[in-house]
């Protein structure tokens, strides 16, 4: 009897196994490689992140306009057909008109859309089951650094594509490995402090210079009852990243890729930031416990209701403050650093579009890019997301608040530090609840520093 | 019969007091879906001032409203069947069966309780992409089909309290197991396929995580995906989400309303007893 | 194979289509997971290799993975203790003669019928530490000072375990109540001749009898809040810091999105045994209880 039963659970599992495929042992599932695999240097060490270092500043420079913007003649478009599957960033509703104008100038072109919301990493973490599983769609968006994706071989090289070349470099190093440029992403999103006006004037106070200004203006609100500043429990480490960008990045703009060879550690760079920022923000009262626990939604409220006078956000915040507060008066400074020279604001080039190294249709895929890098394409890109273009020479509005940063986006002064780290899927969540365990008491700068260098070695040489 | 005396009516008004408090995070959420934002802020708890249903029509111009609900109804429909067919036959065989084999079985299906989804998310992950089966319809009803081991479960404590006298009978006038089952003992099985229908109905309708994992598709979506298209962590549009919300519960909410004497007799009849 | 006569062969094919669906969802997928954990897969690239107990080891020295296993634990815990000692009393007010009673229990069952990300959501608004949390907006009318509530590591966990049985108490009322419906009033009739008072009858009838529906919904509660993703992802995220992160979502942070499977894989492997060794355990006494008791 039992041998039996042994023998019957065999044949149920071995069944359960052949349903399965045989995903009981560790092989792995290798997927197939183009061409120029390669050409891909050995994935033996990690390589830097980018190996066009930035000429002035680490953030994309528009200061040499491309000569011509792809005005894609759609010559082969009789050629590219069949379906085209793409995993979006953007909702469907967002994304429509692109894909009307898409399908009007490719209608043997099928898009099988796909999305996925992208709060709380769910995006990423979709991204990676499919990576794994070789399931990849035709085309899809990556976050900022491409290292991992290229580095395993899931991402085709779109050096070659028109719009891609059209791209100054600035746009292109955080999509770039191995000199091969990865993804394509023409915009950046810039943000800044929002400020309200009507406190700021009523309380005798100008827009902030520097650091210093910043700290007084925190100062007078406090003294009168009205928050500083407004901030979610996830974007508290707005601040740190502020200071090291003011400190840090102004003198050496470079400074981040190269924590993941090595040549730097974030208790170089960070520990300055966030000692700063517990001694000026959080030690003052201006940063208070209450925010861990405050969502992103929430802390709009205290702002857009005079609540609070300042909090730190970007273009896609502003209909959330004006339905919430029609008549409130808004303004926005960048980060202020020690001297007024030092001013740069948080931004990075944006998620990118990447083809999949398997795809089955590249003519489609490569077309849509292009046509997204077309004026036409261009256009309608920058109504859905807001945000400012790498092409200077393409006329488009921005909300009017925002003005003041177009000059940031096109001297390519701003920074946003994670995006240059390999293993920024695991450091930035560290530096989010690090820096509310600081406010909570519960760590302290140094050992957070040193938490975050242990683990960048634990990755990096596992 | 108890006779309605003054305790009980002061218990009453307790209760009354209890229940509305209980209840407010509903009524705040229903009552929000007919303000603007500003209103929201300024009174939260408030009865709005007017039925705007500006914010609903909005709502449904941007989901696909009918795709999705047809894709969530098929999902949920086709599984709770396979649930409660697969469920009961199961339950049957090792109920009745009292060999090794069907004992093993028995705690074989109980580790299922123990496993945690995101344990598993990977390799389910590599499992179903062998199968051909991410980002498809069949493939979601696959998944959600394992809910039959919970039926098993309640299945098989209900299936014990049955005498096998009727079946015996039944063997004895030549009918075969498969026969049995179904003409006699399934329909005794009522009051337990009630309570699974209802119960698995609800999981699966409201499924957040193997939905948004293994269906990318935005024309394959359930309608629980378009509630979180709104809800991204730049993007709070509440007088979107809210209406959203609530029209994609509100199809359970009906269903729950007219189930529920079902559910209160299901659970009568002994379904869960051990 | 002698035990396949005719007789049992129909058997087994009941059993198949259950068992194959489950063998292919679950245990397969946890076979896998088991595997990986002495591994270095990382989620992307196709190659790893073993590497021991390392992963293991690991586990025990990552700090914010033994704070998420210590914060599963006492959720998972303290919930179906709470649970419990609301949903009786709640299910013998339910058997009550009151006039409003089965809208009274539809209001207490209704929290299940809503995906537990909604109410964590709603939630979070009535517990915001912000001024416009309800709770607070309310204190700040009423001119006192307002909490930290979601903000307060401490605080934060109890509020996630007051939410959670705000969610789960009715449901269970329900199982308790059916349950009660089912002892014959003729016991009840016996023993109040007899002269004991409702709480006697309570403790030598009711509760005797409510045994075995005891053991399957303490179990539930159990596996189920040890298992809980949704509720505290929503309500908390895990925060403030890792006050209320649970170890289904660092699995989650560390294994997929950090690229370490085989390190997640350990986490589940260990947390696995966790729930197993805890829910056996209650089963097995509570088990005896119910004999003890019958």
């Amino acid at each position: 009897m039992k041998k039996s039963i042994y023998i019957l659970m065999t044949g149920i599992l071995a069944i359960s196994l052949l349903l399965s495929g045989c995903g009981a042992t560790p092989t792995s599932n290798p997927p197939v490689s183009n061409p120029p695999a390669a050409t891909n240097p050995p994935a033996a060490t990690n390589a830097p992140a980018a190996t066009n270092p930035p000429a002035a500043t680490s953030a994309p420079a528009a200061t040499n306009p491309p000569a011509a913007t792809n005005t894609a003649a759609p010559a082969a478009a009789s050629k590219v057909s069949g379906n085209l599957s793409f995993l979006s960033w953007y909702t469907q509703a967002n994304f429509q008109p692109i894909l009307d104008a898409f399908k009007a100038q490719y209608p043997d072109v099928v898009i099988d859309f796909q999305n996925v919301p992208t709060e709380n990493d769910q995006y990423t973490q979709k991204l990676s089951l499919l990576a794994n599983s070789g399931e990849l769609p035709d085309v899809f968006y990556v976050q900022p650094p491409v290292t991992l994706m290229a580095k395993n071989n899931y991402v085709a090289d779109i050096s070659n594509l028109d719009a891609v070349k059209a791209l100054p470099a600035g746009y292109t190093q955080s999509y770039t490995y191995a000199n091969k440029v990865y993804a394509y992403a023409p915009d950046a999103w810039i943000g800044g402090v929002f400020y309200n006006k009507t406190l700021f004037s009523d309380n005798n106070l100008t827009e902030p210079k520097t650091w210093a200004d910043f700290v007084n203006a925190c100062k007078t609100f406090a003294a009168k009852g009205i928050k500083p500043i407004s901030m979610s429990a996830q974007e508290i480490d707005d601040l740190v990243y502020w200071l090291h960008d003011t400190e840090v990045l102004s003198t050496d703009a470079g400074f981040d890729p190269k924590i993941n060879t090595g040549e730097t550690t974030f208790t170089q760079g960070y520990l300055a930031a966030f000692t700063t920022f517990k001694t000026d923000m959080l030690d003052t009262g201006y940063i208070t416990k209450d925010m861990v626990g405050i969502t992103d939604d929430q802390r709009f409220t205290e702002f857009a209701t005079g609540k609070a006078a300042m909090t730190i956000s970007g273009p896609w915040a502003i209909p959330t403050i004006k339905q919430k507060n029609p008549n409130i008066d808004l303004g926005i400074f960048p980060f202020v650093g020690s001297t007024a020279d030092k001013s740069v604001t948080v931004g990075a080039v944006n998620v990118g579009i990447a083809i999949s190294a398997n795809t089955k249709n590249r003519p489609a895929a490569e077309a849509f890019i292009n046509f997204i890098g077309s004026d036409a394409g261009l256009k309608l890109y920058q109504k859905m997301t807001g945000n400012f273009m790498a092409a200077s020479n393409l006329d488009y509005t921005v909300d009017p608040v925002m003005e003041p940063m177009k000059a940031f986006a096109q001297s390519g002064k701003f920074a946003f530090p994670p995006i240059f780290w390999t293993y920024t899927s695991t450091l930035a969540p560290m530096i989010e609840k690090g820096t509310q365990e600081i406010v909570l008491g519960t760590t302290t700068p140094d050992q957070l520093v040193k938490d975050l260098d242990a683990k960048q070695a634990e990755l990096t040489n596992q | 019969m108890k006779k309605y005396k003054l305790p009980t009516f002061l218990l009453e008004v307790c209760m009354f007091f209890v229940c509305a408090v209980f209840v407010i995070p509903i009524y705040y959420l229903v009552v929000s879906t007919f303000k603007t934002q500003a209103q929201i802020i300024a009174s939260p708890l408030g009865l709005p001032t007017s039925l705007n249903l500006d914010n609903y029509v909005k709502a449904l111009g941007t989901m696909h409203f009918f795709q999705n609900f047809l894709n969530s109804f098929v999902i949920t429909s086709v599984a709770v069947v396979l649930i409660v067919v697969c469920g009961s036959m199961a339950a049957y065989a090792i109920a009745r069966r009292k060999n090794k084999f069907m004992n093993f079985l028995g705690i074989y299906f109980l580790i299922g309780f123990l496993v945690p989804v995101q344990t598993t998310m990977l390799p389910l992950f590599l499992v179903m992409k062998n199968l051909h089966a991410i980002n498809t319809l069949p493939g979601m009803i696959f998944l959600h089909s394992n809910g039959c081991v919970f039926a098993f479960f309640l299945y098989r404590g209900f299936i014990r309290t049955l005498p096998p006298e009727l079946e015996e009978a039944a063997f004895m006038d030549g009918a075969g197991v498969f026969r049995t089952f179904w003409s006699i003992v399934f329909p005794l099985l009522t009051p337990v396929t009630a309570t699974v229908v209802i119960f698995n109905t609800m999981w699966i309708w409201n499924d957040f995580l193997l939905t948004y994992l293994f269906l990318s598709s935005t024309s394959k979506a359930t309608l629980i995906m378009q509630v979180y298209n709104g809800m991204g962590q730049y993007i709070n549009d509440w007088s979107i989400m809210m209406p959203v919300l609530v029209l994609a519960l509100l199809p359970m909410v009906i269903f729950y309303l007219a189930m529920q004497k079902k559910i209160m007799g299901g659970l009568t009849a002994g379904s869960i007893k051990g | 194979m002698r035990f396949i006569k005719r007789k049992e062969f129909p058997y087994l094919l009941f059993v198949l289509p259950a068992l194959l669906i489950y063998s292919t969802i679950t245990i397969i997928p946890v076979i896998n997971t088991f595997v990986y954990s002495f591994t270095n897969f990382d989620g992307l690239s196709p190659k790893f290799n073993f590497i021991g107990i390392a992963n293991y080891l690991k586990v025990f020295t990552t700090n914010n993975v033994i704070t998420s296993f210590v914060n599963s634990i006492e959720y998972g815990l303290v919930s179906p203790v709470l649970v419990t000692l609301l949903a009786i009393p709640l299910a013998l007010l339910l058997d009550s003669q009151m006039k409003t009673r089965n809208i009274q229990r539809a209001v207490f069952f209704f929290p299940s019928v809503i995906s537990a990300l909604f109410l964590g959501y709603i939630w979070n608004f009535i517990l915001s530490p912000s001024d416009y949390g309800l709770i607070n907006g309310i204190l700040l009318a009423l001119g006192r000072n307002k909490l930290l509530l979601l903000s307060d590591p401490g605080m934060a966990m109890v509020l996630l375990i007051l939410v959670n049985v705000w969610c789960s108490t009715g449901w269970h009322a329900c199982i308790y109540l059916a349950n009660i419906q089912m002892i014959d009033k003729s016991y009840y009739e016996a023993a109040e001749i007899d002269g004991a008072g409702g709480f006697d009858r309570f403790k030598t009838i009711t509760l005797p009898n409510l045994a075995p529906a005891m053991t399957v919904s303490v179990m539930l509660l159990l596996t189920g809040s040890l298992k809980a993703f949704d509720l505290p992802f929503a309500l908390t995220n895990g925060g403030p810091g890792y006050a209320t992160t649970m170890v289904t979502q660092t699995i989650i942070t560390e294994g997929i999105n950090s690229n370490r499977v085989g390190f997640a894989s350990a986490m589940s492997v260990l947390f696995l045994l966790v729930i197993s060794v805890v829910t056996i355990f209650q089963v097995r006494s509570m088990g005896k209880r119910e004999e003890n008791l019958s």
